[in-house]
């Protein structure tokens, strides 16, 4: 089988039906029901872009995600852990992603995940409430978020602002359906733009049908 | 911050035990609703089937035996068709399928299994309602313990739901147009399960769930709060109102 890379440990296998997975930090761990492929002795995780918004944007041709091996991440609404473990095949030992989720129920299946996983840090808290672990997340690289709340790009905007790098890149999942019920999706999205728009600068944009739906991924790069 | 090499093993205890600090009874009542509500399911299903299976053998039989309680008894003790047809003074000769003592066999074990689930789900609702009321004393009596126990899988506690209000309460549970542009709000919320007015006639049944609502909100309250039992008062208040309406 072959391999072709897409991004630091982070490949399509196959040739006509092609699959996207990443390098298992851990071997033979399966994280939430996804395929183990081995390839020439190595392990790889299957990453579904059905479970993963961050996997449905490459599936929709994004490239250039500046997720790197090494990289320092801030993961906000991080639930049981399915794209965060990506996330941290992608990052490796030398990485951290430090991974923030409000819900406890959630919150279990992630720290169950940390004890596999030297690279993920877990955190009990409300994204919205900074305070609550601004002594215990550093600077980082890339900041990503997927919470699907009321003012969710007013808390990218303050936890990028304590966070994340100058220079540092970024991530945000928008539910085009959350925010305002009554408002067409695609107002949701714009009207999100040009929030961002006044912080960032927007790299990409790209709606994540029919993979998820109504949900837009907006990367930016910070400054 | 000073850049020593950090360990995740410091974040998974603090996490660890934020988690232990947020749960709480709330969270046991939830998954005992949700038991209660799968076990039902499971039975259902399992009833329907037999039900299927059963008249195959004796659709005579069975067509007689609609109501779920009455066709378990009558075919309980009386699985073949000679007993059945005794049982219900009906003859006994059938256009069904010739079932074997041993398929007999297997629907009787399956009935046994009905009869278990019956049982499990009784008991679990009469722990549910022992850790309710111990808990919750007065939203236990102004709700009853199963629309407390689902107010509160609902909004995920008894502080949540005491700073809600009794508008919302009302409609608890009947959110499923919430996605729509439909201005109509939802009617029925679980509320609607409440005795007072699962019995009550249609034109009143409005004004009643809002004084149930109303004194859940105020029971909630009085258990998140000051945690005293006044369920007495409380309830002899509510059904007082209740009754007051003409
Ligand atoms: C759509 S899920 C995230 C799925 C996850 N990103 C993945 O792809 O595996 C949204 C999560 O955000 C969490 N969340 C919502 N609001 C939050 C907040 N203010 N702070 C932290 N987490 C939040 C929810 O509990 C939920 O688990």
């Amino acid at each position: 089988m072959e391999l072709n890379k897409v991004m630091d440990n982070v490949y399509w296998v196959g040739n006509n039906r092609r699959m996207l997975v990443s390098l298992n930090l851990v071997k033979e761990q399966s994280v939430y029901g996804e395929r183990l492929v081995d390839v020439k002795g190595t392990q790889y995780r299957e990453w579904i872009p059905f479970r993963s918004k961050l996997a449905a944007a490459i599936y929709k041709g994004v490239r250039g995600i500046e997720l790197h091996s090494g990289s320092r991440v801030l993961y906000l609404g991080a639930s049981s852990g399915t794209t965060v473990s990506h996330v941290s095949d992608i990052i490796g030992h030398n990485g951290q992603v430090y991974a923030v989720e409000i819900a406890e129920e959630m919150g279990v299946h992630l720290i169950l995940l940390a004890k596999t996983r030297d690279n993920l840090f877990p955190i009990i808290a409300d994204a919205s409430r900074i305070s609550e672990y601004k002594d215990i997340v550093p600077k980082c690289d890339f900041l990503y978020q997927d919470i699907a709340q009321k003012d969710q790009i007013g808390i990218f905007i303050e936890n990028a602002n304590a966070f994340l790098k100058r220079g540092g890149f970024g991530a945000i999942a928008i539910k085009s359906r959350s925010i305002d019920v009554t408002e067409s999706p695609y107002k949701v999205i714009a009207a999100a733009k040009s929030q961002l728009q006044k912080r960032f600068i927007i790299t990409n944009s790209v709606p994540l049908s029919p993979f998820q739906k109504d949900h837009e991924l907006i990367f930016i790069r910070n400054g | 911050m000073e850049e020593t090499k950090r360990k995740n093993s410091d974040y998974i205890e603090r996490a660890g035990k934020e988690v232990k600090n947020r749960l709480s009874v709330n969270d046991l009542i939830s998954r005992l609703v949700n038991l209660v509500d799968g076990l039902e399911k499971a039975e259902n299903n399992a009833f329907e089937a037999l039900f299927d299976a059963y008249f195959l053998y004796f659709p005579e039989g069975a067509s007689l035996l609609k109501e779920r309680d009455r066709f378990i008894e009558s075919i309980r003790g009386n699985i073949t068709r000679e007993k059945l047809a005794s049982f219900l003074s009906i003859t006994s000769s059938s256009m069904g399928y010739d079932m074997s003592d041993a398929d007999l066999k297997l629907l009787e074990d399956v009935i046994k299994q009905i009869s278990n689930l019956k049982e499990l789900s009784k008991s679990i609702n009469s722990h549910m309602d022992a850790v309710v009321r111990t808990n919750y004393p007065n939203l236990h009596a102004v709700a009853g313990t199963l629309v407390a126990a689902r107010l509160i899988l609902l909004c995920g506690g008894v502080k949540q739901l005491s700073f809600m209000p009794s508008s919302k309460i009302q409609v608890l549970g009947a959110e499923k147009g919430l996605f729509t542009k439909s201005k109509r709000t939802p009617k029925y919320g679980v509320i609607y399960h409440h005795a007072a007015l699962e019995s009550a006639n249609q034109k009143k049944r409005g004004k009643i769930a809002r004084i149930v609502a109303s004194f859940i909100s105020l029971a909630a309250k009085v258990d998140y709060f000051s945690k005293k039992d006044e369920s007495k008062i409380l309830l002899d208040k509510m059904n007082s109102k209740i009754r007051s309406l003409k």
